[in-house]
């Protein structure tokens, strides 16, 4: 959720870190941004919660 | 005297101004403290009778009342366009030059709608986020013969985030009421890969969808809306064709947040989730829809929010460390049809899980539009 608003408000080339606790994430964030085109630099699981960089290429 | 002044006369600003009232009544009345709500037009409306307004189970008149008329008699009401706010100085600036000089702020500017960012929602998309547009949407309803409609989201994040949920529903029963179901197709896309954002929650709304014959697009985030050709095409790539577009438009905070360097890109403050306070700031608040918290923008998340700050503002001004918590209480009901209703109910550890549908709950939904003006505007809890 938060991710998709952060992508809307920010200019192509940035990069936006997402912490999500949400299984979901999991399969969601990266089905979402190749759907989109943007790029999953990467992914980082933890314990507590996963940490996913993403940028929006356009 | 300590200057306590709550910008904006919403739900938040106008529930937070009571229970700053009834928290601090001596001093108030002793003149120690001065309470003040700064509001642009002095009319607080009752958002969430839009959507009541469209399937014709509120009258636009009951969706509004003169703020005046909310506020507790000691409380000052300012009806004023605030251009700027100076943490450094502690005052605002209002349009026409005046200043208002607080000790404590609160920050309840809402949410602000913004068609125009999405290319093409003004001319083709309908929408119920206003008065205005729900007026239009009930009447073009009255006038639907049939067709498919698309029920769309068109930036995130949005306020009330049930709302395209409840929409659906209720379009769905109400085709059904006029013998225009078999005639229609309807369609909801989200942006997200699931129908709705919590986790416990998208699997009992997707089964509702299924079971009515709605049909899911996910994720679908819009890309632009082509009012004459009558198509919304997404970013993932698909293109829907449709004979009536519902779509909720692009939310921002406050202009003036950003314009005085409180805001981030989407003019939302960064704020602590638990103590509700702006971060890097001091003596500023924020609650509702204006917090970067990513957390339901609702009505009762105002409402609760309102509990906590209300009382941080007494702490701070009786001079004891603020202790009251704000622990990601949400609660919101999700109208399933016309005449029934669930209703989930959150915090930051408990995610909801809704009840099966019922009229019971449906029933709870319409007295809470009738008594809303003295249980939650007032603070009468």
């Amino acid at each position: 959720m938060e991710l998709i608003g952060a992508i809307q408000q920010e200019d192509a080339g940035a990069e936006i870190e997402v912490l999500s606790s949400d299984q979901g994430s999991r399969q969601d964030i990266p089905l979402w941004v190749k759907k989109a085109g943007h790029e999953l630099v990467k992914v980082e699981e933890g314990s507590e919660f996963d940490r996913y960089l993403v940028r929006k290429t356009h | 005297m300590k200057r306590i002044v709550v910008l904006g006369g919403g739900i938040g600003g106008t529930t937070v101004a009571n229970r700053i009232q009834r928290l601090l009544a001596r001093e108030i009345e002793q003149g120690q403290v001065q309470l003040e709500v700064v509001d642009r037009d002095g009319i607080h409306a009752y958002q969430p009778g839009y959507l009541m307004v469209v399937f014709d189970k509120m009258r636009a008149e009951e969706t509004r009342q003169d703020e005046a008329r909310l506020l507790h008699r000691s409380i000052r009401l300012v009806k004023a366009e605030v251009e700027k706010i100076d943490p450094a100085g502690k005052k605002l600036r209002l349009k026409g030059g005046q200043e208002v000089p607080y000790d404590l702020l609160v920050i309840s500017t809402g949410s602000v709608l913004h068609p125009e960012l999405s290319p093409g929602f003004a001319e083709g998309s309908h929408s119920f986020y206003d008065l205005d547009n729900a007026l239009r949407l009930r009447d073009a309803l009255r006038q639907f013969s049939g067709g498919k409609i698309v029920v769309t989201v068109a930036g995130m994040p949005y306020k009330c985030p049930v709302a395209p949920l409840e929409v659906t529903f209720m379009l769905d029963d109400y085709l059904r009421a006029r013998g225009l179901r078999e005639k229609s197709e309807i369609h909801y896309t989200y942006p997200i890969p699931r129908v709705f954002g919590i986790e416990t929650v998208a699997p009992v709304m997707q089964r509702l969808m299924t079971e009515r014959g709605i049909q899911t697009h996910t994720p679908f985030n819009v890309q632009k809306i082509d009012a004459a050709a009558k198509k919304l095409q997404g970013v993932e790539g698909d293109t829907l064709d449709y004979d009536l577009l519902v779509g909720i438009p692009p939310h921002r905070g406050a202009d003036l947040l950003g314009a005085s360097g409180l805001g981030d890109k989407g003019n939302w403050v960064p704020t602590d989730k638990f103590t509700l306070k702006a971060e890097g700031q001091s003596g500023i608040y924020v609650l509702g829809d204006a917090t970067n918290i990513a957390i339901s923008k609702a009505g009762s998340t105002a409402d609760y929010e309102a509990e906590t700050v209300a009382q941080a503002i007494a702490a701070e001004v009786r001079g004891v460390p603020p202790s009251a918590r704000y622990e990601g209480r949400v609660y919101c009901w999700i109208m399933t049809g016309l005449a029934q209703a669930t209703y989930i109910k959150f915090d930051y550890l408990h995610p909801p899980h809704p009840p099966a549908p019922s009229f019971a709950h449906y029933w709870n939904k319409m007295v809470y539009n009738r008594v809303y003006w003295d249980m939650t505007a007032r603070a009468m809890f």
